[in-house]
């Protein structure tokens, strides 16, 4: 029943009324009525609704923890080389400050150049099952190798030391945050006074909004003729931190006003001041929103909550008002300037004594640069989101505070992405053709660094530019490894020797290097040799050094395809593989975690050790959810793993992997180039016994690479494992018992005698090495030099 | 005057926000009357969050899949190499000779008589590579932790002793260790595996892995491989306790009851 406007033709006749003044102006007041009535229900339901936004806002969010991630942690013995830059840089990313005197809290570090002595107050951190106090250490250098290591505080000496792991941008939900709730009871008194002072002088005494305030505000704010005072109380602030929408209406304004007054009718003032600590901003950290004075007092000083200095709180209280205007990061001055004013507020408001504001005025904020720390390795955690994903649910990660302990190195993981960017960067530069104008199709590259002996994967970059493409090229692209699967014929030469006639192979058999056509099952295959370049009659070892295909294939034949496969998956291959012979050349899919895995079980002396990326979940409490151990299984006879390591060493010193001597990198180490038959994909697989990294580089698209593992992947690799070795000692692989080493002549492949011109030393097992000298190198003439007593012969 | 409130909606948009305002205005409304005629009242919200119920543990990651059969070769490798670790003369020089004279075997060259001191930290000479150094410690602490009784941490321990250097023998058999007490067998005997080769040259060291591996496939229910791994183990070491337990218990079923 509508009736337009009032007066006029109104139809009373519907209501059974005669039209007079009285009954209008009683339909007047009934729709009045009626519409106060319906208003104010409707206002009622209103407040119940936003009633419930709160509680829902106040309980709801004590719930969200998200969960952290850590890097592995750094274990510090006597005796280790300490690669002093990267010492400085780690520290930081753990957030230590080097300080000008003697360290006395903890995060704090001094070195001393000229003495060589480091002196480091270490942090504390909740290790699984261990929780660590920090004390304070002395570490004496002698240049960078560390001599002795002391805990200052009981007079120890320290054998090893470990250094606590590095957070790792955590799992978030949207916004990146950093949290760590406090209750009221561990917030000191004087902070909190600072920052009612500051902030909300009347907290205790209004309802949720302070008229006296808002109309100050006013006051000021048309005297200065714009907006340059709030009049906010800390429960409106709390509401609009709640929501952190960036509307400044007035009826956003209003909104908060409404909801500050139904929260301090649902709740105590200890809540909404606790709330309010945990939940207001504080500054930016990067990508990273400070929020709750915990993670300030972390972020500005390092320091737990009770080891402030009324200065200090002063500082964080002031910094409510326009975090990163006022951050000491930003400018000393200013922000001193503003812990001044607060510290005036609270001398005014009786909350410190003369003498405590004296004493605050003299501290001296920090000058200190806002590290760039770039914490973050996101090919790594997508990773591992993977991983949790199996056994989580995303809910559970993004808000059940669970603790995640990894083997990432962020150390590696930074050198491995400079030289796979930098590596690609100059990979266009000198080949045009690779070029691209756009994001699209770009060249591309991935690389994982795996530890043999443990199988923990210590970096992962499965790209250029995460931000462009997060497609993770380690785990999620299967491209063909090429010449990078041919060990695994000759592991299997090694093995078995050939099916066909019995006999054995060393790295001295002659083998065939020329076209052949394999007959399989019906089909013909003839193998071409890269630029069709044949060599004839080859040493095994020179074929498997320069990757020659047809005499690798002969070798497969004579093995067997069946053996070779199933190596291959007993190394540690996962996806399927035909048992066909282009399997030999590696035409077939997989992906770089993969044939790292398999090779790391060759570096390991024939022990498979499975991926570990995720070490340890624990939850809040501490309790451990899961542990991955490290699991081994030995696949291969060590005396085996170590011939083909021997062969493999041959690949950079002699072979299609010597560009890597050739730039510089000379310690002991194996590996194989791959190159794929259509030119489409490069690879490089090398390992010393301590570390080993996979290099691929191709388009996503299969566009022609038109180069091969030597040119492109290679000099990534070398970059990388120029970096991540330096410093460290130098190790080498140590043949097993059953392994003979022997002096040979490589003409003959009989042992060498001292006539010989060339002489190589080659290994064998235990019974097959050559046992007649070489004849060919004799002296024609029978020399005799003056002193000599008899001819040589 | 009011604007009529419209029952039919029609071109609502323009009225939204002005609806908005109109419900903050009541809401205010409201609220101030009820302040005025009620107690504030209090309800007891919890201060402290309630942590989530602890999820189950997750099932066992899938163990690596098993090999396809061992090829011939290495275990004949294996057993020569065995045979000539029994033939080499003269104990490595860190052992110590102490302890009774060993019983003489029929038919075999005496070996030396092994240290009843299996100290690692004894060791580390000066001429030790730190990183073997540091590991030997951590193996120590490592076995002193399994010695308590705490095999967690012992694991934990252990396994840092092979990330530091992973030629360190000793780090894999105690690791072996850890995981027997575990009631992990299988991967007891994969550490033990790897153990095996890394002490081959030392008779102590190796009647140990064979003693262990002995208690393993005994758990595992291969009474007869037992049997075979205790006899290697007491033919390396005539003193090793549990080679000697093992072979007096012979083939036979039945662990004995008490132990």
């Amino acid at each position: 029943m509508t009736g337009p406007g009032v007066g006029g033709t109104l139809d009373l006749g519907v209501l059974g009324l005669k039209k007079s003044r009285s009954n209008i102006l009683k339909v007047f007041l009934l729709f009045l009525f009626l519409f106060i009535a319906g208003g104010i229900t409707l206002g009622g339901w209103y407040v119940r609704y936003l009633e419930g936004v709160v509680t829902a806002k106040f309980e709801g969010r004590k719930w969200r923890f998200p969960s952290k991630i850590y890097s592995d942690t750094l274990l510090l013995y006597l005796g280790m080389n300490l690669r002093s830059e990267d010492l400085w840089e780690k520290l930081r990313r753990l957030g230590y400050h080097e300080v000008r005197e003697l360290p006395k809290a903890r995060g704090d570090y001094r070195f001393l150049n000229k003495e060589g002595i480091l002196q480091i107050y270490l942090h504390d951190f909740a290790y699984p099952l261990e929780p660590f106090k920090g004390f304070p250490v002395r570490v004496a250098l002698e240049g960078a190798t560390i001599a002795k290591m002391e805990n200052v505080e009981s007079g120890e000496e320290l054998f090893s030391l470990e250094l606590e792991p590095e957070l790792v941008t955590g799992l978030y939900d949207r916004i990146w945050e950093e949290r760590r709730l406090v209750k009221i009871s561990e917030v000191p008194p004087p902070l909190v006074r600072a920052i009612l002072a500051i902030e909300d002088e009347r907290f205790y005494a209004h309802r949720g909004v302070d008229p006296l305030a808002i109309l100050r505000a006013v006051w000021v704010n048309l005297r200065r003729g714009g907006i340059v005072q709030g009049g906010s109380t800390l429960t409106q602030q709390l509401m609009k931190n709640f929501f952190l929408e960036d509307e400044r209406t007035l009826q956003r304004k209003a909104k908060e006003a409404l909801m500050a007054l139904i929260a301090e009718r649902s709740y105590s003032k200890e809540e909404i001041l606790e709330n309010y600590l945990n939940e207001i901003y504080l500054g930016q950290k990067g990508a990273e929103g400070i929020f709750g004075i915990w993670e300030a007092a972390q972020f500005y000083f390092s320091k737990e909550l009770h080891e402030l200095t009324i200065g200090q709180m002063a500082l964080l209280a002031g910094l409510i008002k326009a975090p990163n205007r006022y951050s000491p990061y930003r400018s000393v001055e200013v922000a001193t300037g503003r812990r001044n004013v607060v510290l005036g507020k609270m001398l005014e408001e009786k909350f410190i004594a003369p003498g405590q504001y004296e004493e605050a005025l003299k501290e001296v904020v920090p000058r200190r640069e806002l590290v760039k720390v770039a914490n973050d390795a996101p090919f790594y955690v997508d990773f591992l989101r993977r991983e949790l994903a199996t056994i989580y649910s995303n809910e559970v990660l993004t808000a059940d505070g669970y603790k995640i302990f990894t083997s990432l190195d962020l150390q590696l993981q930074r050198v491995a992405e400079r030289a796979l960017v930098e590596g690609l960067r100059q990979l266009e530069e000198e080949y045009p053709h690779l070029r691209r104008r756009g994001e699209e199709d770009r060249l591309e590259g991935a690389i994982v660094v795996i530890k043999p002996q443990t199988g923990e994967i210590k970096a992962m970059v499965g790209g250029r530019h995460y931000q462009t493409s997060q497609f993770n090229r380690v785990f999620q692209a299967k491209r063909q490894p090429g010449s990078t699967f041919k060990p695994f014929t000759y592991l299997g030469a090694l093995m078995y020797g050939s099916a066909e006639t019995g006999k054995r192979f060393t790295a001295l058999s002659m083998v065939e290097d020329s076209p052949f056509t394999w007959s399989y099952e019906g089909q013909e295959w003839t193998p071409r040799n890269y630029k069709d370049e044949y060599f004839g009659t080859v040493s095994f070892r020179a074929a498997l050094e320069r990757s020659l295909n047809s005499a690798t294939v002969r070798i497969a034949k004579e093995v067997g395809i069946n053996k070779i496969r199933d190596l291959a998956y007993r190394l540690g291959i996962e996806s399927s593989l035909p048992a066909l012979p282009s399997l030999v050349l590696g035409a077939v899919e997989v992906t770089p975690l993969e044939l790292g895995t398999a090779f790391s079980a060759l570096a390991n002396n024939g022990v498979r050790t499975r991926p570990l990326a995720i070490k340890q979940v624990l939850n809040q409490r501490g309790e451990v959810l899961e542990k991955r151990d490290i699991r081994v299984e030995k696949v291969l006879a060590p005396q085996t793993a170590f011939l083909i390591n021997y062969l493999l060493k041959g690949v950079l010193d002699r072979g299609t992997g010597r560009g890597a001597r050739v730039r510089g990198f000379d310690r002991p180490a194996a590996g194989k180039t791959g190159t794929t038959n259509d030119l489409k994909d490069a690879w490089f697989v090398g390992y010393t016994p301590d570390l080993l990294a996979v290099v691929w580089v191709g388009f996503d698209n299969q566009s022609k690479l038109g180069l091969s593992g030597a040119q492109a992947a290679l000099p990534i690799w070398t970059e990388f494992m120029k970096r991540a070795t330096a410093g460290a000692p130098v190790v080498d692989f140590l043949p097993p018992a059953g392994i003979k080493l022997v002096d040979i002549d490589p003409v003959s492949g009989a042992l060498a005698t001292p006539d010989c011109p060339q002489v190589i030393r080659e290994a064998f097992f235990e019974g097959e090495e050559p046992k007649s000298y070489c004849p060919l190198h004799r002296p024609r003439v029978a020399q005799v030099f003056p002193g000599q007593t008899h001819v040589r012969e | 005057m009011q604007t009529p409130i419209k029952q039919t909606g029609s071109g609502g948009t323009m009225l939204l926000p002005v609806l908005r305002g109109w419900l903050l205005f009541l809401g205010f409304s409201v609220l101030i009357w009820l302040q005025g005629c009620s107690p504030v009242p209090t309800r007891p919200a919890p201060l402290a969050p309630v942590p989530p119920a602890v999820r189950p543990l997750p099932p066992p990651v899938a163990s690596l899949p098993k090999p396809q059969e061992a090829p011939t070769r290495p275990s004949v490798e294996e057993s020569r190499i065995t045979e000539e670790i029994l033939k080499e003369k003269g104990p490595a020089p860190q052992l110590k000779s102490k302890g009774p004279p060993p019983r003489p075997s029929p038919g075999r060259e005496v070996p030396p008589p092994p240290p009843e001191d299996s100290s690692l930290i004894a060791k580390i000479t000066p001429g030790t590579a730190p990183r073997r150094a540091a590991s030997l410690r951590l193996t120590e602490e490592g076995k002193r932790l399994l010695d308590s009784g705490d095999y967690a941490k012992a694991l934990s321990r252990l396994e840092k002793t092979i990330a530091v250097d992973s030629t360190n023998p000793y780090g894999y058999y105690y690791l072996a260790k850890a995981h027997y007490h575990m009631g992990r067998y299988r991967e007891s005997l994969n550490f033990l595996d790897v153990a095996e080769s890394l002490v081959a040259r030392e008779p102590y060291w190796l009647a140990e892995v064979y003693a262990l591996k002995g208690e393993n496939l005994r758990a595992l229910g291969s009474f007869e491989r037992a049997y075979s791994s205790y006899s290697q183990a007491l033919r390396l070491n005539p003193n090793n306790r549990v080679a000697v337990e093992g072979v007096n218990r012979g083939t036979e079923e039945a662990p004995s009851p008490q132990r």
